[in-house]
């Protein structure tokens, strides 16, 4: 059953040059916005690693623009007043991803909400959500491994109105900062939220204030439109009709033993509707990495994935929500059901995103996406200091871009927008620790006629006594090449205690006990290659080598390039080294997953690993 | 030595400006750039322009040079081969470039990443650590594996070389060790260390601005030498002073040890200029336009100061060097408009460059642009040849502007209307960044426009943002190089100080304040300034304990060992926060940096006031024509600038034609000429 057509669809009566005013001023609102949080921030992971996400919408609460959907509507189904009772100067704050469908999927990402009147009439919404340092919870940082219910997670505040008419509620507030580990940088990051989204408010009223509120709103109108008759014509172009496509692939664990996890997707058209099928996707998990997959941002996520590959100047909105239907199976891992815990949702997030690039690339003659490093990879250090000062550092890491089309994919770079590295300066300055390697995994990329993106490895040293959680994934599991293109290396974590011990952990752990003098190796994963690799460019090869990013061995056996002794490519070998393994393969795969075992196997494999982990640290 | 000169470098031409001390006549010149060979094109320009002004090289007094040698260097990846001495274990520093992926989701299936300046094959690591935040040696310098290094990078060919250590912003003595070792081993490259060039904490943006140094230094030496040659041929005595990104002026001796603070020498002296004449006119508050073929520079000074950043941006790369706080947006007369899928007009930032140009120059072009949208309104009227030289092909202008007109089922006056409205659009963008968003409100300032296309869609610009009066000054084509003769000599001193006035009072922040004011003395001395021309200002980089913001508060030095002690410092930072952000915190002041400015004044021009005369400008009208302006076709006079006089008023609509631009004014504005030769617009009345 398709969806009914939008009301806002049909003649606008607005100037079309007025339409692209309004049009490019939200859109330069909702950088201006990124760029107040940031700057006034004060958690290292909003301020350095742009960790924040802000949106501006019409008043029936419509994205008309920003990039992750709006669920306004749930969050006021789920607050105790009615859009009437909405004031100007009113802020809604929430944490509880329960509370909005899962537009913030994990307890730390606090949202703000907005109603932005204009001549006492609601002319729209703007939000914004950022990641708080901790909310409380049994770990720092909240975002435990192991927690079998989301009340282990930390302070959730349903949806209440954390401003009043302009006037904070500095109760209200004080009672949340109360139950985290960190009060002021709660403090202060959720004003810097509420402070991006006043920012928001003062464009739409200058809008209004320039060309009248009436042609502000039949302008929001207008983009949703515009938007959605883009997608119309690139669903038309793109995805043919009547076949069904399915991919299938696994995260690795839920931190408690239980792995692999299966996703499952299905794609198909029927006329100006595209079906989105999750149905085969595995039950939720007893751990943390259930992840609760908003409809709507799902749809925002296809949108932006067709956008982004075949027309990167259209406009992200709610425009196309009615033109894909998609089907979210309740109780499975991507529709948990309330309290399940969803702290480490993050690799089930990105692999959603690895499993609808590779049915894209599947159903898309010519377009074809490898896998990536699975997940956004964290890492929390807390303790207490020998001066007795609390300190707890919580960063965000990077792997392999997967090859793209026509490009090879980035070393050490991360698949979400606009993050970026914490510097290991500002690490040891604020920190007790030091940062003694921060590198390229050579050879962790896939093989391919473009090459998969390479893991990185970083290298800390504690100077401390404290706990370190964090969470990997891709440790079991590979990330796929594609069109004959190579599966990436996966991930691995080490720790060298101060005695020389070492110990392999699993990728995901927490609270692990270390002591000053202890070293950390975090190693993260590689991104799949594209394409035969022994069609890559031997020149290209070569240099690679020389930066030090291949081995020699790899370039040999993965591309079949053989090097002289000055390092130059050596035309007559490489030829025959590519003629042999040419002989010597069985084709080239459309995916290749790596050197998998069967599911029992690996399900067994899984399960020994945590427990064997478990019995070292209890 | 009676003359002054400033001189522009830019990608096309060269703009040259000769001052006369005696008679306070201003002689301006352009001449073909010469990029291969950058100092032939500019000792050709000095050499036209003195003979214009009658003078020669040998009498000028001072030499103010502004160029893009290092902007271009830097986009079109023409610069040295640089090796890169850094911390074992952070050897891919570069290549890492802090993980950043472009906006919005699936960005990175787009992004291009250029290589590193300095390529991992030139990139050793070397032991030895110093800890944070105490800055103590904890690992000694391996010196032998130093010597090893630097022969083999010599040996590989590098011309340059960058020394970045890790946490060397706390203690340098690492970095300058090896900078002893590579004098001793490879005594002929250039070498820069980073706590010298950013003595900042953040290790990427450190590495790659000292890199961006080293990879600018060896051309940069090399064409400056090559001018100083030319120069002496020529028996000037001048003293050469070079324009740095911030406006300021520094050494040719400075500028080949620091060329990174070049890289927007070019845009900033428009800048300064604009302040400068301004300021004059009592106008101290201004937004500036620079608006040229490809691109458009906007700034905002205040208070006659331009407001400058630490954060330069030259394409990909985003470094720490100070700079006149330009913000570039891809709006020029060249850019060309589109309609896209969805059915929107795009104008820009894709541009006809010089060749084949706009469409009505005739040399192929089909697509349409802004330029061909002027004509097709009427506001390039029929007189003016295109730089001079050029006559102008209306009919393909207008057939261009139709293609748009078709897709938008308008008239060609609609669709052209729209792309003047859409580029004035994105340059309102560009200036809120700069203002509004700064806390500033527009409506308090004034603007100047400049730059070949700047005075064709100011007086719009100025409606949209209600910022009068609107300034055209004279020549506006070579402001750049007019701006360089109002600067003066000056550099900063800065270094990371991440303390809280919890563990510092004023007394402390004094004594740090006094030692950066040292420095700076000494500077000056070096760069041949009296002590008694010296100047100073002093900041306080502010913010709350670990944002990431960091304001630059003015200190009053003296007061700092007052009562007070920080509290000043607290409380314009706590209000300036207020004002941008609409709150404040309970958290206490971090001072990230201290910085002292230190400045040594020179007089490289006079600005005359003349005598107003009768408001009649009749006598400077030399043509009519139909020009359109929003809906309506009004008969418009045309006037020659060069025959207008301080005093003559006008109303709008008119049109001014000068050598390099052509100023539009609009149906009920009014201009003055003011008594320094200034276009002055204001909004009629009952407007």
């Amino acid at each position: 059953m398709s969806n009914s057509t939008p009301a806002f669809v049909g003649e606008h009566d607005v100037d079309q040059t007025t339409l692209d005013i309004i049009e490019s001023t939200l859109s330069n609102t909702r950088e201006e916005m990124d760029r107040v949080v940031e700057t006034t921030a004060i958690s290292p992971v909003i301020r350095e690693q742009s960790d924040q996400f802000p949106l501006i919408a019409d008043a029936e609460g419509r994205m008309v623009m920003g990039q992750f959907g709006s669920a306004i509507d749930t969050i006021l189904e789920n607050s105790p007043f009615e859009r009437e009772d909405l004031e100007d100067g009113d802020v809604i704050a929430t944490n509880d991803p329960y509370m909005c469908a899962g537009a913030v999927s994990h307890t730390p990402d606090m949202l703000l909400l907005r109603p932005i009147f204009y001549e006492d009439d609601l002319v729209g919404f703007s939000s914004q959500w950022g990641n708080l340092m901790d909310v409380g919870g049994k770990t720092p940082g909240s975002m435990p491994v192991q927690a079998s219910t989301i009340f282990e997670e930390g302070m959730r505040l349903p949806p209440v109105k954390l401003y009043k008419q302009g006037e904070i509620d500095s109760e209200l507030l004080r009672s949340f900062a109360h139950n985290t580990r960190l009060p002021e940088h709660a403090e202060a990051d959720i004003k810097a939220l509420a402070a991006g989204t006043k920012a928001a408010e003062t464009r739409v009223h200058e809008l209004c204030d320039r060309f009248g509120k009436e042609t502000y709103v039949e302008a929001c109108d207008a983009i949703l439109d515009r938007t959605r008759d883009g997608m119309v014509d690139l669903i038309h172009e793109f995805i043919p009709e009547g076949e069904r496509y399915t991919f299938e692939d696994y995260v690795d664990d839920d931190g408690m033993g239980n792995g692999p996890i299966k996703l499952h997707l299905e794609i198909y058209r029927e006329g100006e509707t595209v079906y989105l099928d999750w149905t085969g996707t595995d039950e939720q998990v007893p751990g943390t990495v259930n992840f609760l997959l908003n409809e709507k941002m799902f749809k925002m996520f296809t949108g932006v994935f067709l956008i982004m590959a075949f027309d990167p100047l259209l406009t992200f909105n709610d425009g196309y929500y009615d033109l894909f239907e998609v089907t979210l199976p309740e109780g499975s891992v991507i529709q948990p059901e309330f309290p399940a815990p969803l702290g480490n949702r993050l690799p089930l997030m990105a692999r959603q995103f690895d499993v609808l690039q590779a049915t894209f690339s599947k159903l898309i003659d010519g377009f074809s996406v490898a896998g990536s490093y699975g997940t956004s990879p964290n890492l929390v250090y807390a303790g207490t200091d020998s001066d007795g000062n609390e300190f707890q550092m919580l960063e965000i890491l990077y792997g392999g871009i997967p090859a793209r089309p026509g490009g090879d994919g980035l070393d050490g770079h991360s698949w979400w927008p606009l993050f970026r590295t914490v510097p290991a300066e500002y690490q040891e300055a604020y920190y007790p620790l030091t940062i003694d390697e921060y590198s390229t995994r050579a050879d962790t990329g896939g093989a391919g006629e473009f090459r998969g993106g390479h893991g990185i490895t970083k290298v800390y040293t504690f100077e401390e006594d404290g706990a370190i959680t964090f969470q990997d994934d891709r440790a079991h599991t590979y990330p796929w090449g594609v069109d004959g293109g190579k599966h990436a290396q996966t991930s691995e974590k080490k720790l060298i205690r101060a005695d020389g011990t070492e110990a392999e952990l699993p990728s995901k752990v927490e609270n692990v006990v270390v002591a000053a003098g202890d070293k950390l190796v975090f190693s993260t994963a590689g991104g799949g290659g594209l394409g035969d690799p022994l069609e890559r460019e031997a020149a290209v090869v070569a240099e690679e080598v020389e930066r030090g990013l291949l081995t020699e061995t790899a370039a040999r056996s993965d591309f079949g390039v053989v090097l002289t002794e000055d390092g130059t490519v050596d035309e007559a070998a490489t030829d025959d080294q590519r003629d042999e393994i040419r002989a010597n393969r069985d084709g080239l795969q459309k995916f290749d997953y790596g050197p998998l075992p069967d599911d029992e196997t690996l399900e067994a494999r899984i399960a020994d690993e945590r427990r064997a982990f478990e019995n070292r640290n209890n | 030595m009676t003359h002054n000169l400033g001189v522009d470098v830019g990608g096309t031409f060269t703009d040259v400006i000769v001052f006369d001390e005696t008679t306070h006549e201003i002689t301006i010149d352009k001449v073909l750039s010469t990029p291969s060979n950058p100092s032939e094109g500019v000792v050709h320009g000095i050499e036209e322009a003195t003979a214009k002004a009658n003078t020669s090289v040998s009498e000028l007094d001072l030499l103010f040079h502004g160029t893009t040698v290092v902007t271009n260097m830097l986009l079109e990846e023409t610069g040295a081969r640089v090796g890169l001495i850094t911390t074992a274990g952070h050897e891919d520093i570069l290549h890492l470039a802090r993980a950043w992926t472009p906006g919005p989701l699936y960005g990175w299936m787009d992004m291009e990443k250029p290589d590193p300046l300095a390529d991992l094959v030139d990139t050793r690591g070397i032991a030895g650590t110093i800890s944070s935040p105490d800055g103590n040696e904890t690992e000694s310098l391996d010196e032998e594996e130093i010597r090893d290094a630097v022969k083999e990078l010599e040996a590989a060919g590098v011309e340059s070389l960058t020394v970045a250590l890790l946490n060397a912003y706390l203690n340098p003595e690492h970095e300058e060790r090896v900078r002893e070792i590579i004098a001793e081993e490879a005594p002929e490259l250039p070498v820069s260390i980073s706590s010298e060039i950013v003595p900042e904490y953040g290790e990427y943006e450190r590495t790659l601005t000292t890199v961006i140094n080293d990879y600018a230094r060896p051309t940069v030496i090399e064409y400056l030498e090559d001018l100083d040659d030319s120069l002496a041929d020529g028996d000037s005595t001048a003293t050469m002073n070079v324009v740095r990104s911030d406006g300021g002026l520094m050494s040719s001796k400075a500028a080949k040890e620091r060329p990174v603070e070049l890289a927007l020498s070019g845009p900033s002296g428009g800048v300064v200029g604009a302040a400068t004449i301004a300021s004059k006119k009592g106008v101290p508050d201004v937004l500036t336009l620079d608006m040229g073929g490809t691109s458009t520079d906007v700034s905002l000074v205040e208070d006659g100061t331009p407001e400058t950043t630490r954060q330069t941006k030259v394409g990909y790369r985003e470094f720490k060097s100070r700079s006149v706080d330009v913000n570039t947006v891809g709006a020029g007369g060249g850019s060309i408009a589109r309609v896209q899928l969805s059915g929107s007009l795009q104008v820009g930032p894709e541009s006809s460059g010089a060749d084949p140009g706009p469409a009505c120059y005739g040399l192929g072009g089909d697509e349409p642009t802004v330029t061909d949208a002027n004509v097709v309104l009427g506001r390039i009227p029929p007189s003016v040849q295109l730089g001079g030289r050029m006559e102008l092909d209306r009919e393909a202008a207008h057939d261009a502007v139709a293609t748009v007109a078709d897709e938008r089922g308008t008239s060609v006056e609609e669709a052209a209307q729209a792309i003047l409205d859409i580029v004035n659009e994105n340059m309102h963008s560009a200036l809120r960044v700069v203002s509004v968003e700064q806390g500033y409100d527009p409506r308090e300032f004034g603007l100047v426009a400049f730059g070949g296309a700047g005075p064709m869609h100011a007086n719009a610009l100025a409606d949209i943002m209600d910022a009068y009066p609107l300034i055209i000054p004279p020549g506006p084509g070579v402001m750049s190089a007019f701006g360089f003769l109002t600067s003066d000599i000056q550099n900063e001193f800065s270094e990371t100080y991440l303390e809280t006035e919890e563990d510092v009072d004023g007394g402390d922040v004094y004594e740090k304040l006094r030692d950066l004011e040292a420095e700076a003395t000494d500077w000056l001395v070096s760069e041949g300034v009296d002590e008694t021309d010296h100047e100073f200002e002093y900041f306080a980089e502010c913010r709350y304990f670990r944002q990431d913001i960091q304001m630059s508060i003015p200190v009053t030095i003296e007061n700092l060992r007052g009562e007070t002690g920080l509290a000043e410092i607290k409380g314009d930072f706590e209000s300036r926060h207020d004002r941008q952000f609409g709150f404040s915190l309970d958290a206490p002041l971090e001072i990230a940096n201290l910085r002292v400015i230190g400045k040594g004044t020179l007089q490289g021009v006079t600005i005359e006031e003349q005598e107003l005369t009768d408001a009649d400008p009749s006598a400077a009208e030399i043509d009519d024509n139909d020009v359109y302006f929003s809906g309506d076709t009004y008969e418009t006079p045309i006037y020659d600038r060069t025959e207008l006089r301080p005093g003559n008023e006008i109303d709008g609509p008119a049109i001014v034609t000068d050598d390099d631009s052509t100023v539009v004014l609009q149906p009920d504005h009014s201009a003055t000429i003011d008594r320094y030769g200034n276009i002055e617009i204001n909004r009629g009345e009952g407007q």
